[in-house]
């Protein structure tokens, strides 16, 4: 009961940390960013795309703002999602032994397989915000500056609004459990080190190279095990009935990566001396 | 130094995980049907399934270059480049593919395709998922619809459906008739389906090796192995093996091996599928807003033809008696008008019959886009051989003459020139 309570505190507080530290809130803004630019960008250029014109969805962005949002996950999602991702999942572990905060932490009678879960939950509970704040600013940006009615689907089929709404939820949730392997590798590194910097560039280069991997067609064996393999198959919530099969072998991939990340991260967290 | 017992949870999950990865594809071979014939397999694979929905993945290995690569581009695209290249690097500007369907069925015949399938009485809907986009196939009983969610564009056309059910009848008669009349000339009992899936085995092993192979599972499914081996020693297809579906008979997967390779160089199968029949609102559409839509309507435009074509007939008939040479002409003239418009002129000439058939075209046709030959891709394909260049994938030679004739066929290149040599 007290333990249960403590570890409940304990995440409270580690999301407190998080959300008033100023990085966070400039992380989210600048993720706010890419579909305000994105729609600006789209807004002020001249020229209209015909339909299958330039990357995939752009063109459908001025028929209807509301498409915004999945645009801008669709050019997040490669490089700039993982970005700042990796920075909050690189610092977990390796921030506080930066600061030298961990010997602190590690005095609370708290477990420190306990303090890996926190740490990891909190990483999660801001990927949630990354993306849930592009979905949302995508969408208001887009209603700003182009008309927003129902949107029409990849199977031609067409969906009223309150619908669209719950389909960016469900885009927002994807990204995040595709981000959840990342996540725990990020972990995992984070663990390794006690420069944080170091860590979030081990985690983005580890996004870069399997990202590589997953288009070399001579690797086709390896590409079911690669923890971006299903990345943009989000598009999967677009079509209708919504196809359900990549969601969940996205689901059990990233619940192998935790499995696997989150055993390395403790047996290397737990049974190292902490000196910082 | 020992190590620490904290480090067992690190052992412990990637043995679970690799573990998992062997055993599931093997448990998915362990299973033990009652065992069947050949026959009996086929006479299976005549249950009727009339609605299901399912998952269908099309992979192929027939080493033909990927075609989407060069589908992103377009023309303004490639004139940026070219401004931009600096001397001498002309080369490697990319080369613009011009589509058409041809392009598009090669694109379609390489790589991987995940395709969803509903069918159901009403209709029927075939969904290609490509990455980011969608195409579309519906069809019932009035109308069809091929939806393109990239370029935005539907083409559509109302189905003549309007068959009275007398027409139906005698139409059904008289195919029962001319059965029963091809039956007795075969002295074939059609009422036995067990006679006639002998006849049929008999038909086919005259060039085919039929057995029944290992039982396994398809797309959750336990499912038997129908493996038909060619007799012929040029052909290039090692064997086609089809998964049939041991509750319903429906052919579940069909794997085609090449003599050049182990692993199969085209595959067609589910994924998975329900026997449910899909709702029936899946099969009505309605193009989305601000879609370009395409009305075939095939009716109409047969319609018109054949006004045309009674209007001339008339016109002629009026100049009194035709003579039978005047006939003999207009029926040519006619025929001629025909092949053109339905474009059966350029259809190919197939010489030799069974596995080592062979397609034959005086000359390349007008719709291959030569710049899709000259593509370094391509031409990488392209083996030079003793009169003329083999266009070769490990499932059909194509041999171009230095004539210009075309040879096509699922056979080995030397097999080809035989026959172009005749």
């Amino acid at each position: 009961m007290f333990a249960k309570s403590l570890g409940l505190s304990l995440m409270l507080s580690e999301l407190k940390v998080m959300f008033t530290r100023r990085r966070t809130w400039a992380m989210l803004f600048a993720i706010a960013l890419i579909p305000i630019l994105l729609a600006t960008a789209v807004y002020l250029s001249a020229d209209r795309l015909a339909p299958g014109e330039g990357p995939p969805f752009l063109d459908r962005v001025t028929q209807n703002g509301l498409f915004t949002g999945f645009t801008a996950m669709l050019l997040a999602m490669p490089l700039f999602l993982p970005l700042t991702i990796s920075v909050v999942a690189g610092d977990t572990i390796a921030g506080e032994a930066g600061l030298g905060t961990l010997r602190y932490l590690l005095i609370a009678p708290v477990g420190r397989a306990r303090l890996l879960v926190v740490k990891y939950l909190g990483t999660i509970a801001f990927t949630l915000a990354g993306t849930f704040t592009l979905m949302i600013a995508g969408a208001i940006i887009g209603a700003i500056y182009f008309p927003v009615g129902p949107i029409t689907l990849l199977s031609g089929d067409v969906i009223q609004i309150p619908e669209a709404l719950w389909r960016m939820a469900l885009v927002a949730l994807y990204t995040t459990v595709s981000m959840m392997g990342m996540l725990a590798l990020g972990l995992f590194i984070s663990t390794l080190t006690t420069i944080p910097v170091g860590a979030m560039t081990g985690v983005l280069i580890a996004s870069g190279v399997s990202q590589i991997l997953d288009n070399l067609p001579q690797l086709s064996w390896l590409h079911e095990w690669l923890f971006t393999h299903y990345w943009l198959d989000f598009a999967d919530i677009l079509r209708q009935p919504m196809e359900l099969s990549s969601f969940g072998s996205n689901l059990l991939l990233q619940l192998g990566y935790i499995a696997f990340f989150g055993a390395l991260a403790y047996g290397r967290f737990t049974s190292k001396d902490i000196l910082s | 130094m020992k190590l620490s017992k904290r480090w067992i949870p690190s052992l412990v999950v990637p043995t679970v995980i690799a573990a998992g990865a062997v055993a599931i594809p093997l448990q998915a071979s362990a299973i033990d049907l009652p065992d069947v014939t050949p026959q009996q397999l086929m006479l299976l694979m005549d249950g009727s399934v009339t609605g299901f929905s399912g998952t269908i993945v099309k992979t192929s290995d027939l080493g033909l270059p990927l075609m989407e690569m060069s589908s992103m581009m377009d023309e303004q695209m490639v004139e940026q480049i070219e401004e931009k290249m600096p001397e001498g690097f002309e080369d490697f500007t990319p080369q613009l593919i011009e589509q058409n369907l041809l392009t598009e069925a090669v694109a379609l015949l390489a790589g991987t395709h995940k395709i969803r399938v509903y069918a159901s009485e009403v209709g029927i809907r075939v969904q290609i998922l490509d990455p980011m986009s969608q195409r579309d196939l519906i069809v019932n009983s009035e109308e069809f619809w091929i939806y393109d969610a990239k370029k935005a564009t539907a083409i559509t056309s109302a189905l003549e459906t309007q068959v009275s059910e007398e027409d139906l009848a005698t139409a059904q008669a008289e195919a029962q008739a001319k059965l029963e009349e091809y039956a007795a000339k075969l002295q074939l009992d059609i009422s036995s389906p067990e006679a006639v899936a002998n006849y049929l085995m008999d038909m086919i092993s005259e060039d085919t090796e039929v057995s029944v192979g290992k039982d396994h599972m398809v797309a959750g499914r336990t499912a038997y192995q129908l493996i038909a081996q060619p007799k012929a020693e040029n052909s290039l297809i090692e064997s086609v093996v089809i998964s049939v579906d041991s509750e319903t008979g429906m052919a579940l997967d069909v794997s085609v091996y090449s003599v050049e390779k182990e692993s199969p160089v085209f595959e067609v199968g589910f994924e998975s599928i329900s026997f449910e029949a899909p709702s029936a609102d899946l099969f009505s559409f309605t193009p989305p807003p601000g879609t370009t839509v395409n009305d075939l309507d095939l009716a109409n435009e047969y319609g018109d033809d054949l006004a045309e074509l009674e209007a001339m007939l008339r016109e002629k008939s009026q100049d009194s008696e035709l003579t039978e040479v005047e006939k003999a002409a207009l029926k040519a003239e006619l025929e001629a008008k025909f092949e053109e418009e339905l474009g059966t002129g350029s259809m190919p000439e197939v010489l030799g019959e069974g596995w080592e058939s062979v397609a034959y075209l005086p000359t390349i046709p007008a719709d291959v886009p030569m710049e899709m030959l000259e593509n370094q891709l391509f031409a990488d394909l392209l083996v030079q051989v003793e009169g003329g260049k083999v266009f070769s994938t490990p499932l059909m030679n194509i041999l171009i003459t230095d004539s210009g004739e075309v040879y096509a066929g699922a056979v080995t290149i030397g097999y080809l020139q035989e026959v172009a040599a005749r």
